[in-house]
């Protein structure tokens, strides 16, 4: 026999008010205590006047539960409580440098630009470097915001002061996303063995950085990873991983890139390994593309020219040695051209300066005026001067009047090869021919150039840079083109924030009627400041903190 | 000049972020001109987009702004941006004398402040007639309230017969027709607390027993009418205030209420929209008296609230109550800013006492909606499931009904150690609005209930 539990008369009433009285007739509470009591003198004046309904009694006696249930209330008992925080070491952000910090949080995204989380970067580099932290209600805030943003997470460590163990330590989610950070910084054989298992079980982005900075501490080590999951990978992935051999590449990874990448079955994967075997000196590779190359290129001393001589069609060996028929590498070129290209893109400079006896702006000479080759021989140049890093061909490239860089996809590559020095020297070498005579812009080249090149801009550069814009904003009616917008905000995130008090000099006049120009110089100057006025909040604060320490002193 | 706000406090004053922001950007002294101070205010001249400077000037014990900017924003970009300016670097204020315009203005808003009550200005006659005009509206109006009540009775009858049960199928117009009709019956409360049924049953999963609260308190009230000669004054006062009789504001301030005089901090402040009516509760705590205050404001569209109060500052002022058996809201007779004293009262310092002081105020006002609570010495803590606790020192712990991203900076901020907190306690959640600590104040977002 089932056994009936027996309900509590108050729950019976609020059973009663759900289901209505026409369903649930209203029962006689009976229950002890004075709150029983009440409810039950209720009951009895049920159908004493005309008023007193069994709907109307129900009423009274759930507002009078409904009261004796809040006055009734009892605390919770707590049985554990939680570790305290340890003792902040590092003095707070100043009130100015947080607002700023808030400032920057509710900056509105437009489309993908970088500046949100490039200024936020930037408030934690400065933040970090005066050995400053944020307010310890703000560490929530900078926790969720750069839980998905790696390369913040040693710098909101850093920046969060002793709050940060604290608090991931009570939060799964955090602990998960900030614990490969912690992770680095665990020790070497931990950390190595950390970034192995981010590579077997994480997302293909996280695989391929955690590939990344394997091979940066260990590269054998990343090299036997990547060649266990090789096979099983999809043909993106293991473009994308091969990349990370780049770095590193010595004649221990031949084996894998010659035997098993290079005999992959798609084309793209084959033509991945052959960069990188190309860059190991001596490998088969190598070898097999240089006499190749002999065997197709070879040079005329009496009327200083090269001779090109190609087969009819590409072998199984080229094919396999990734050479793709039909490239389409440049609308310029015509297919054979194009096999000529890809061959000598995998040779160094310096392999012809030695065979020829020629100096590299010799060479360069010599493929430019080679008829009609001379379109394939430098673009393969150029290709092979951004692959090797031969500054001697870079220079020689760089120093070419015929060559236009930002014409070509070859050109933009090696722009972005170039040692930093010798870019920023290229770029101002080229500013007096930016600025014209007449009355127009700074030639597009100039925001090209510095929109090609992702890394952060001198003191120097910067400065020089913005010199030439305050002038050409002064002197002429500058059409900078439609592509200012970006270039300039850009270039106000990547320059050197020391240069950031110029921007004042940038005359930027209610009467322009140029939107485009007046919209991104406003955008740069507001960017610029902001970035500045960061700069500066720290250093006054850092200023601050150093008086008052020689002070006490 | 001795007041002076923190950016974060004038940003407070914001009427919205754009506001904020530009205010911000305007907050550089190579837009401004002419600034000066004296103890009593700030100015300066803005160049805007018209052919003459912008003459902005601002009362900052009040504080009070004024501009000659044709936003309707108010206190606009300029005021903001003065008193950013003012917060930032004093220095560039020049201590001089009052221009015209600002003397102007600061004399104007010293003779509103002197302005007798129009009552004062009747004659005995005129008086008396207004008083029994008065009193004929108001039994009219008794009568109309009495006439809702008993169809509102009618309606929870049935409601009881066919069961609570039923209503989650009925349309928003089920509840809202119902206030609708107190609305006509000229009780407003009742019909506020009628449209809150609706949204309790729209917003939660087990939404009978809060149902069941709010029918509770309705009928509390119902009943309570019924009986109003019965009751004591403070008690007819309080059922009349929950139906929506309002107390003059005059009479309150020419002495019908209670009045006194302390050191009030601002500790807690939000504002929400209710029928497009934008309300801003700020709760005030007497610092020698230990009395808490309910100051109401109330604005349409973007019109600024009455009253501008900053949270996390003191005032010395004096307040006049409202008439009830339990004193809470209150109107400001007089304030001056008094930012030099670091936020801190004393507060409750155990759960117990904390559920012990609500149950007494309950039994005063049985249909009492929230509660202040200043609870001292209590540490904020997250169970494994996700739910946020307030916990004293005996280990006894409140539900606290907070977003979580408020739940995570409290908890930051506390550093798993004791701090102050405030917030309004409803009889089964606390709502934090504020917490304190070491001198400092921090204010929290609030969850919408």
């Amino acid at each position: 026999m089932a056994t009936q539990v027996k309900k509590s008369p108050f729950y019976e009433l609020t059973e009663t008010a759900i289901l209505g009285t026409d369903r649930k007739p209203l029962n006689r509470i009976i229950a002890s205590g004075d709150l029983g009591q009440t409810i039950a003198d209720l009951s009895l004046k049920e159908g004493l006047e005309q008023s007193q309904s069994p709907e109307r009694v129900l009423l009274d006696q759930l507002t009078t539960l409904s009261i004796a249930r809040k006055a009734g209330s009892h605390a919770h008992i707590f049985e554990n409580t939680i570790a305290v925080c340890p003792d902040e070491k590092k003095q707070k952000v100043s009130e100015r440098s947080l607002a700023l910090l808030v400032q920057i949080l509710a900056l509105e995204t437009r489309g993908s630009e970088l500046r949100p989380s490039k200024m936020i970067a930037d408030w934690l580099i400065f933040c970090a470097e005066a050995n400053q932290r944020v307010p310890d209600e703000f560490v929530p805030r900078l926790l969720g915001l750069g839980k998905n943003l790696g390369d913040l997470h040693l710098l909101i460590e850093q920046c969060c002061g002793e709050h940060f163990a604290w608090l991931i330590a009570l939060n799964q989610e955090w602990n998960t996303a900030y614990k490969k950070s912690t992770q680095e910084q665990s020790a070497e054989a931990d950390r190595r063995q950390a970034l192995v298992n981010i590579f077997e079980t994480a997302l293909q982005k996280e695989r391929y950085s955690a590939l990344c900075q394997l091979r940066a501490i260990a590269p054998q080590e990343a090299l036997a990873a990547l060649s266990s999951a090789f096979e099983k990978e999809s043909f993106d992935s293991k473009i994308l991983f091969l990349k990370a051999l780049n770095s590193a590449l010595s004649l221990s990874d031949e084996p894998f890139l010659e035997e098993v990448a290079l005999t992959d079955r798609r084309k793209e994967v084959r033509t991945q390994a052959a960069a990188l075997l190309c860059l190991i000196t001596e490998s088969r590779f190598q070898q097999r593309m240089i006499a190749r190359a002999e065997q197709y290129l070879s040079y005329n001393s009496n009327n200083k020219q090269f001779v090109v001589s190609l087969p009819d069609k590409i072998d199984d060996s080229m094919s396999r040695d990734g050479i793709i028929e039909n490239l389409s590498l440049d609308s310029r070129l015509g297919q054979k051209a194009t096999w000529l290209c890809q061959i000598l893109s995998l040779v160094p400079t310096s392999h012809w300066q030695k065979r020829f006896k020629l100096s590299a702006v010799e060479i360069l000479k010599t493929a430019t005026s080679s008829s009609e080759w001379s379109l394939a021989l430098t673009l393969a140049l150029i290709n092979s001067a951004a692959k090797f890093g031969e500054v001697e061909i870079q220079k020689a490239i760089l120093e070419c009047s015929e060559i236009h860089l930002t014409d070509s996809q070859s050109g933009l590559l090696l722009l972005k090869a170039l040692p930093h020095t010798l870019l920023e020297n290229l770029i101002l070498q080229k500013l007096p021919s930016w600025s014209q005579k007449s009355e127009q812009a700074p030639r597009l080249d100039l925001w090209y150039y510095l929109e090609q090149v992702d890394f952060n801009w001198s003191e120097n550069f910067t400065r020089e840079i913005m010199k030439f814009i305050i002038k050409e904003c002064r002197e002429k009616v500058p059409v900078f083109g439609h592509t200012f917008y970006s270039n300039a905000s850009i270039f106000a995130l990547r320059m050197h924030i020391s240069a950031g008090e110029l921007i004042e000099q940038i005359a930027i006049n209610s009467e322009m009627t140029d939107v485009y120009r007046r919209n991104a110089l406003e955008r740069m100057s507001e960017t610029v400041k902001l970035r500045y006025e960061i700069f500066q909040s720290f250093k006054s604060s850092n200023e601050t903190s150093t008086i008052s320490k020689g002070n006490k002193q | 000049m001795s007041i002076a706000y923190t950016a974060e406090q004038i940003l407070e004053l914001a009427p919205d972020s754009s506001a904020g922001k530009a205010g911000r950007d305007l907050a550089t002294a190579s837009k401004w001109k002419n600034l000066g101070c004296t103890d009593q205010a700030i100015w300066g001249e803005c160049q805007g987009s018209g052919a003459n400077p912008y003459q902005t000037r601002a009362d900052l014990s009040g504080p009070a702004f004024k501009c000659s900017c044709p936003s309707r924003k108010f206190p606009c970009k300029h005021s903001l941006a003065l008193a950013l300016l003012f917060s930032a670097n004093q220095a560039l204020f020049e201590a001089k004398e009052a221009p015209a315009w600002v003397g102007d203005w600061l004399s104007s808003r010293g003779a509103k402040k002197r302005k007798e009550p129009s009552e004062a200005e009747k004659s005995p006659e005129q008086l008396e007639e207004s008083l029994l005009a008065k009193d004929k509206r108001k039994q009219d109006r008794l009568s109309r309230v009495q006439a809702g009540i008993e169809e509102l009775d009618l309606f929870l009858s049935d409601l009881m017969r066919q069961g609570i049960g039923t209503v989650k199928k009925q349309p928003f117009a089920f509840w809202k027709s119902r206030a609708a009709r107190l609305v006509d019956a000229q009780a407003p409360g009742l019909a506020r607390l009628v449209s809150e049924c609706a949204e309790i049953i729209a917003r939660s999963s087990e939404w009978e027993d809060a149902l069941i609260d709010k029918l509770a308190t309705i009928n509390l009230i119902c009943r309570a009418f019924l009986k109003l000669d019965e009751l004591s004054p403070e008690l007819k006062a309080d059922v009349l205030t929950a139906i929506g009789f309002n107390q003059s504001q005059e009479e309150l301030l020419s002495g019908a209420g209670q009045c006194l005089e302390d050191h009030w901090l601002v500790v807690g402040q939000y504002s929400y929209t209710q029928d497009r009516l934008r309300v801003q509760r700020n709760w005030l705590w007497g610092k020698s008296s230990g009395q808490s205050a309910l100051i109401l404001g109330f604005a349409h569209g973007t019109a600024p609230f009455d009253t501008m109060l900053i949270p996390g500052l003191f005032y010395k002022g004096e307040l006049v109550f409202y008439q009830g058996s339990l004193p809470q809201r209150a109107l400001i007779k007089s304030k001056n800013s008094e930012p030099a004293i670091a936020p801190y009262v004393s507060g409750l310092t155990s759960v117990a006492a904390a559920l012990s002081s609500y149950a007494s105020d309950l039994a005063k006002t049985p249909w009492l909606d929230t509660v202040p609570f200043l609870m001292q010495e209590v540490i904020p803590l997250r169970t494994p499931e996700g739910k946020w606790w307030l916990v004293d020192k005996e280990k006894n712990g409140l539900p606290l009904i907070v977003k979580d991203d408020t739940g995570w900076q409290l908890l930051s901020y506390s550093g798993g150690l004791a701090l102050s907190l405030f917030g309004e306690w409803d009889g089964t959640t606390l709502k934090p609005l504020a917490a304190m600590k070491d001198g400092n104040y921090l204010r929290l977002q609030t969850v919408e209930v």
